[in-house]
């Protein structure tokens, strides 16, 4: 009749040490809720910084801005070829 | 065992089986319903919309892509000073006094929007620490180059669900591939029905949409853009429009018109200006009809290019109508070569008899006049072809010299393109590459639409519109050193049945260099006023804008 006490107690010890278990994990993973939530905020603002940095850089790269500094600071526009035709002759052998 | 047992123990098994069958009815069977109803009691399923796709120049540069907005809402029953509110928000929000404050007295409101602001304006609001406005992040349409290539992209609206919509240009033609799929998210809601905004389950069935590549080249599209601009102005024209082309592929270098609209503030303008004219707008192409005509008569092997005239001593009889030149001079036994270069209507009367009504209506399906080019823009119209039995003598005639024919400025662009690619019309294209949101590349591939001429043809074309740019009347505003291929046309418009002689529509047509073209151009200056001509107005357009094109390529003189 000794065996089915050694069961009870094995399966005691096993409901104690899984509740335990249970209870440091509980414990442990409680606040990592907060974590996850400052994680996802904290992504969702750079994600946002990203965009709206993302949005100066193709404004100041545009050439309509690009356009408008070079004027400011004096800028002209590329002057073309000049087209150089065959020299005359100084004189033509009649 | 007794009777008495056996009752109890049947009236057991059946009110178990009474008990599981009520549980599948309302586990399964009625499961989803239940849960709706729950979830309907914490919150409710809100649209997510898919992050619009970007529009890119062929330099990758977007063109067209999205920023960060913030929708600023109030709660009335938490605004305690309505009037200082008011006048805090009216000037950020560029709205009216009273509009604002008759929103903020909507007391039986939790959530009353008030406005769209970009971020600086959200950061200016929140430091007044007003209690009762909040803001909700969105995105929002956003184009880095204002109001450049406007009617080429067209702009992003709500439709009747108030859900994004592209209408017009790009954004309207490929509206459902860069829209995507909105999803869904579960929005919870407070003991009193107010949303938590915070408080959202993950987005789910959501689709991002796709992106795409133009062959817009964002330095000609600025070029064409200033170019055209200040012709426009120069010359008191009431409009103006240009369109460069690569004549090989048929794809789009720019394409603009003036006067625009800035897309990110369409509401602004008037409804009007967001057609784009290139695609919508028919007019009489005039004397740049001549060369389609000319190669038709040519590619049917009727005539020559050193064919003498016998019919431009003076003015041409046709049907009971007196056709005469443009400037009344006439030039007696003059060559096929002569008449483009002079713009010789009598010339182009004698070439269009001579190819005949069928071989006429057969050329100008070829080059594809009366029908659309096919671009991907929104909104492109066409003008049918008169049917075979309506058509007078008077009509082939006038056809010949690019009267009493209505097109669009795209069909003439596109009708060109076969004498600039050895005979091959292209099919006009904007977008060149598809990129979908998992970042699979779609290219989309140039299209042969019809060979309207042979390339020898072609060829010939060419020579004769070289000789017109050299010789004709734009001589003055040519390129010196490069041979370009052009010819100007100075269309009468039709008002109340009779030409009106002072108000026309000056084009200028043409590719460069004219061996290996790189560029074929169309500029239509609409009734300009200091000169009612196309060699005076659009062909110094042309000029100026291929001469920048010329320098942008690094493409040397050749001559």
């Amino acid at each position: 009749m000794r065996k089915p006490s050694i069961i009870i107690a094995s399966l005691i010890g096993i409901i104690l040490v899984l509740s335990i278990a249970q209870i440091v994990v509980s414990t442990r993973i409680s606040t990592t809720g907060i974590a996850l939530g400052s994680i996802e905020t904290q992504t969702q603002a750079l994600k946002t910084e990203n965009l709206l940095l993302n949005e100066k850089i193709l404004t100041l790269s545009s050439l309509t801005h690009i356009a408008s500094q070079a004027a400011q600071i004096g800028f002209t526009t590329k002057t073309a070829q000049i087209v150089l035709s065959n020299s005359q002759p100084i004189a033509i052998k009649q | 065992m007794s009777w008495r047992y056996r009752t109890v123990l049947l009236f057991l098994l059946v009110s178990l089986l009474a008990i599981t069958a009520r549980l599948f009815y309302w586990q399964v069977v009625k499961a989803q319903e239940l849960s709706d109803l729950g979830q309907s009691q914490y919150g409710s399923l809100i649209k997510v919309p898919a992050t619009r796709g970007v529009i890119k120049t062929n330099d990758n540069f977007p063109i067209a892509a999205n920023k960060i907005a913030y929708l600023v809402f109030a709660n009335p029953k938490e605004i305690k000073n309505k009037n200082e509110v008011t006048t805090l928000l009216s000037p950020i929000l560029e709205q009216d006094s009273a509009s604002i404050s008759a929103s903020l007295s909507l007391k039986d409101r939790f959530w009353v929007p008030l406005g769209q602001i970009d971020a600086q304006k959200k950061d200016q609001i929140k430091t007044f620490n007003l209690a009762g406005i909040g803001f909700e992040q969105q995105q929002t349409r956003f184009y880095p180059e204002a109001s450049m290539a406007a009617h080429l992209l067209g702009f992003v609206g709500k439709n009747q669900n108030g859900d994004d919509q592209g209408y017009f240009g790009i954004e309207g033609y490929y509206d459902r591939l860069l829209r995507g799929k909105g999803g869904y998210a579960l929005q919870i809601h407070d003991a009193f029905g107010k949303p938590i905004l915070a408080k959202a389950s993950e987005t789910v069935g959501q689709v991002e949409g796709s992106s795409l590549v133009l062959s817009v080249d964002r330095s000609i599209q600025y070029i064409a853009e200033k170019k055209l601009t200040d012709g426009v102005e120069k010359f008191g024209a009431r409009a103006g429009m240009v369109a460069i082309m690569d004549p090989k592929t048929g794809n789009i270098l720019a394409l603009s018109a003036v006067p625009s609209f800035d897309p990110a503030t369409y509401q602004k303008y008037d409804g009007s200006l967001y057609k784009n004219p290139f695609i919508t707008n028919l007019y009489e192409p005039g004397s740049t009809f001549k060369p389609l005509v000319m190669s038709a008569a040519l590619d049917a092997h009727l005539i020559k290019p050193d064919t003498k005239c016998p019919v431009c001593a003076g003015p041409v009889s046709v049907g009971g109508y007196d056709l005469h030149t443009w400037n009344d001079k006439y030039y007696k036994d003059t060559t096929m070569t002569d008449v483009i270069i002079h713009s010789d209507n009598t010339g182009m009367v004698f070439v269009a008899e001579k190819l005949g009504l069928d071989r006429m209506l057969e050329a100008l399906s070829k080059f594809g006049i009366g029908q659309t080019t096919g671009i991907d823009l929104q909104g492109e119209v066409t003008n049918q072809l008169k049917p075979k039995d309506q058509w007078y003598a008077v009509d082939l005639a006038t056809t010949g010299f690019g009267q009493g024919i209505s097109v669009t400025a795209m069909q003439m662009l596109d009708a060109f393109s076969a004498i600039a690619n050895e005979g091959k019309r292209m099919e006009p294209h904007v977008a060149t590459k598809v990129i979908t949101a998992n970042g699979e590349e779609v290219s989309i591939a140039p299209k042969v639409l019809d060979q309207p001429i042979s390339a020898a043809t072609a060829k010939v074309m060419t020579e004769i519109m070289v000789n017109a740019v050299n010789k004709g009347e734009a001589q003055f505003a040519r390129l010196k050193g490069y041979r370009i291929a052009g010819k100007t046309g100075t269309a009468s418009i039709p008002v109340a049945g009779h030409y009106d002689p002072t108000k026309t529509i000056a084009s200028f047509v043409g590719f460069g260099p004219a061996d290996d073209p790189k560029f074929l151009m169309l500029v239509v200056i609409d009734r300009p006023t200091s000169s009612i001509y196309g060699a005076e107005t659009a062909a110094p357009v042309f000029f100026d804008i291929a001469k920048d094109i010329l320098n942008y390529y690094n493409i040397p003189p050749t001559e």
